[in-house]
């Protein structure tokens, strides 16, 4: 126990390091959290803008696009905002001019709720299926005898098998 | 030189052919000299390829603008660097490449298994040889290179602007390379399942392989990365274009198979999962080149389209799907586990958890990806799906796998136990409370970043103590130094430690992605000798003064380049060039960007427009005003820094050890017959 916790305590050193540099890079990030002084229209011009794929662009969000009526668009939607406009106000009114296809977040309703639904459907009944089929299997292992228990090995044994593993896996892959 | 390169391509295509049969029947029937001839026709159909590819190569550095695919994509003025990898800037050259790449890696597998896996090599050569055959009738057919115009041009059109760019010509060939590696592995378990020897062998055999596949595949879309960054001229460096996403589709599958073959290996289960993941590899690799070739769905991607080839591909996928999912029902018995999980807390269950994250993210990039063209063909609505929905979907996936990352790989097989939960993430769990903790106080109040570093942190902590623990063992045991003991750890068993450092890198580069919540940008006009100042969400200032422009004539552009002096907390800092290029022969323009690098940011400068291009050039206005955007992109240095470190990580885990150089050179006496007098193949090495 004892060798475990000197072992952790470097262990705790070793990491030390990772947040020196974790430090160093966080601290000033405050400035930016604080300095970010940007008005309220200009603000929501900002996010209908990260909310609408360019006409003038194959492929790329009007906020990034380029070219010059992506510029005199990304224009006209700062002076809606500057005239009271909200966020979502400004996105159907664009999409009103240019068309649906240009909406790049789909709704969460109507028939952009699908494009929302499936993946994570995807992942709950994924997840459903293993804990269902991890039930299974514990409960047929649950009723044979417990086998011996893996970790109660000290960090010297451990080493040593690991040398032993990697010998053979060496062998093995000889073997191939 | 080039009709040689046509009669090439013939050749390899009946060679292809032939061979497939060869081997198929020869492996049904245990004729070995059949599959003696599928085995040499690979090694054929790999000359032949170097032949057509040396011919287009020829035909471009010749400028043989007779040529259809030659004349649409070089001309006189080309650099003889992007002249040569003219062999993969259009569709019709990438599937010759493809081709070429396909025949390399088909070689090596059969030079490899001369006395190897002899029951495999029939079906592995087999199932090679089939793709190899689709590619070349497809190139034959539908997209020859040696096409030749009615007419010879004087000279050709020139090379996409976009793809004058250093990383364009080795994004390309190594993603393909990871694309046509992973088709080795899919031979051997497509081998595996008609031989019907589904034991861990085929995985242990092409665990190399796989490997291979996944740093090429790796690399080539953090090449892609790169590329897009400096070339795309918008700041960033992934967009979730739709081609992007085809390439990313089986790096996680691919990924999900890496993890879940060790299961298969230590405990016997997961044999059909395996299975159906390296297979869904290999069609996810020719639905990217599908998706890529199509142009179905809008992409940056779009000087590369052909619909009547996207169909070809589309088809041969569908067979391959059903031809799959046959072998897979006739073997269902043969692919039951041996052993069953045994706990929630086990190394297993944190790798299937990780295989479902992988799985799931693919199925949502895929969702995603398709859905502008399933909307419009079944509800009658093209719906788009942009960027922020793909970060919303993908964002607590790639949080949840950075935290199994950590988990995985040091819990306890079978069945952790109280002790074993605490000596192992005590240390890592700490860490990560300890970085939020710092962040917090910090100021950092963005919700994705904090749980990004304190992740992050545990995961890295969970890597470091690792390192700590092994090192310090070995070093109390074989009484080595710790620098030595550091050393031997990692040669000893370099699958594990490489492993290791892949996760390392992996964190590094998460982190560089969560610093894109921090990016700043500005769109000033500015007039020579005036300043615009940006401050970086580091705190310090950034004054950029535009100094000057200039023009000179290259070798097939001409270019105007803004000169901008900058300084950083009012010390100089050097000067930044942005660039407006004209491409003379395609008549198109560019743009190239100016980065200032450090260790922490990026000052990313786009010249967005010129008030009097023409008066620069005449020299009636050769210092005009211009716009420019400047951005300050905290954290990307790491995100390329993670990606050398994954990198060097995959390369020592695949790096063959000493031992098995031994046994091969033992192994190098000369090879044994293959063929038995009575023509019965004899298995050799078996």
């Amino acid at each position: 126990m004892g060798r475990g916790f000197r072992i952790q305590d470097s262990g705790f050193r070793g990491v030390l390091l990772v947040f020196l540099v974790l430090g160093i890079v966080s601290l000033p990030l405050s400035a930016d959290a604080q300095s970010a002084q940007i008005t309220r229209s200009e603000d929501t011009a900002e996010r209908a803008i990260g909310k609408i794929r360019s006409p003038y662009c194959p492929g790329l969000m009007l906020e990034v696009c380029p070219s010059p009526e992506a510029e005199a668009l990304r224009d006209s939607i700062r002076d809606l905002a500057g005239e009271g406009m909200a966020e979502a106000e400004i996105v159907e009114w664009m999409i009103g001019r240019h068309g649906e296809e240009w909406r790049a977040i789909p709704k969460r309703s109507g028939r952009g709720m699908f494009a929302w639904l499936l993946p994570p459907l995807f992942l709950v009944v994924g997840a459903g299926l293993l804990v269902v089929r991890l039930r299974r299997d514990r409960k047929g292992v649950l009723e044979r005898p417990a086998g011996p228990v893996a970790d109660e090995i000290t960090d010297a044994e451990r080493a040593r098998l690991d040398t032993a593993l990697s010998e053979w896996e060496i062998e093995e892959e000889a073997e191939v | 030189v080039t009709q040689i390169g046509e009669v090439a391509l013939w050749i390899a295509l009946v060679l292809s052919i032939w061979g497939a049969g060869a081997a198929f029947l020869g492996g049904r029937s245990r004729r070995g000299d059949l599959v003696l001839s599928a085995e040499r026709s690979v090694i054929g159909v790999f000359v032949m390829l170097i032949v057509a590819s040396g011919a287009v190569i020829a035909a471009f550095l010749m400028n043989e603008y007779r040529y259809q695919y030659v004349a649409g994509y070089s001309n006189r003025d080309l650099s003889v660097f992007y002249k040569v990898s003219g062999l993969w800037a259009g569709q019709t050259g990438s599937l010759v490449f493809w081709a070429l790449l396909l025949a390399l890696f088909a070689t090596i597998t059969v030079v490899q298994n001369r006395t190897r896996n002899r029951e495999f090599m029939p079906y592995v050569a087999g199932t090679l040889l089939v793709v190899l055959a689709f590619f070349l009738v497809v190139i034959v057919s539908v997209s020859n290179p040696f096409t030749q115009l009615p007419f010879t041009p004087a000279d050709g059109r020139g090379l996409n602007p976009q793809l004058q760019n250093y990383w364009m010509t080795i994004h390309p060939p190594t993603l393909y390379l990871g694309f046509t590696a992973f088709t080795v592995p899919f031979a051997f378990a497509v081998s595996a399942l008609l031989s019907g020897r589904l034991d861990t062998r085929w995985i242990t055999t092409t665990r190399r392989w796989t490997l291979v596949a996944w740093f090429f595949l790796t690399n080539g879309i953090i090449f892609g990365m790169m590329w897009a960054y400096v070339e795309l001229g918008w700041g960033g460096y992934w967009f979730w274009d739709p081609v992007e996403n085809a390439s990313l589709l089986p790096w996680l599958t691919g990924t999900a198979f890496l993890h879940s073959v060790m299961i298969q290996e230590k405990r016997g289960m997961l044999k059909m999962w395996n299975v159906l993941l390296i297979l869904g590899t290999f069609l996810l690799c020719i639905f990217a080149t599908f998706l890529t070739r199509s142009g179905l769905i809008e992409s940056v991607h779009s000087f590369a389209q052909n619909l009547q080839i996207a169909w070809i591909f589309l088809g041969f996928m569908s067979v391959l799907t059903l031809a799959c999912a046959y072998l897979v029902w006739m073997r269902r018995d043969q692919l039951q586990p041996e052993s069953q999980v045994e706990s929630f807390l086990s190394r297993e269950a944190m790798f299937l958890g990780n295989n479902l994250l992988f799985i799931g993210a693919m199925f949502a990039i895929l969702w995603g990806t398709m859905f502008p063209l399933i909307s419009e063909g079944l509800l009658g609505q093209k719906i788009s799906v942009g960027p922020p929905f793909f970060n919303r979907v993908n964002i607590p996936i790639g949080l949840g796998l950075l935290a199994l990352m950590g988990v995985g790989p040091v819990i306890a097989w079978r069945r952790a136990s109280p002790r074993n939960l605490r000596r192992n993430f005590t240390v890592p769990v700490v860490a990560g409370l300890l970085a939020g903790a710092v962040l917090w106080f910090a100021g950092v109040r963005h919700v994705q970043v904090l749980l990004t570093f304190i992740i992050g942190a545990f995961t890295m902590a969970t890597v470091v103590v690792e390192f700590q623990k092994g090192t310090r063992a070995r070093a109390a045991i074989e009484g080595e130094g710790i620098a030595r003991a550091f050393g031997s750890l990692i040669q000893k068993n370099r699958r594990r430690y490489g492993g290791y450092i892949v996760h390392a890198g992996l964190v590094i580069m998460f982190m560089g992605f969560a610093g894109a919540a921090y990016d700043v940008e500005k769109q000033v006009t500015l007039t020579p000798g005036e300043s615009t100042v940006i401050t970086s969400p580091f705190g310090h200032e950034y004054r950029l003064t535009y100094q000057d422009m200039s023009w000179y004539t290259a070798t097939n552009m001409t270019k105007i380049v803004a000169s901008l002096r900058v300084e950083r907390n009012e010390r100089a800092a050097g000067l930044l060039t942005a660039e407006y290029r004209w491409y003379r022969q395609r008549q198109e323009t560019a743009t190239e960007v100016g980065i200032r690098r450090a260790w922490n940011e990026d000052l990313y400068l786009i010249m967005a427009g010129i008030d009097d291009a023409d008066g620069v050039v005449r020299g009636t206005n050769p210092r005009p005003a211009a716009t420019f955007r400047v951005l300050v992109n905290p954290l990307v240095p790491w995100i390329w820094a993670g990606g050398f470190i994954m990198a060097l990580g995959t390369l020592i885990a695949m790096w063959p050890t000493a031992a098995v150089e031994i046994v091969r050179r033992k192994e190098a006496a000369p090879p044994r017959l293959e063929v038995s007098p009575d023509r019965e193949m004899v298995e050799v090495g078996a």
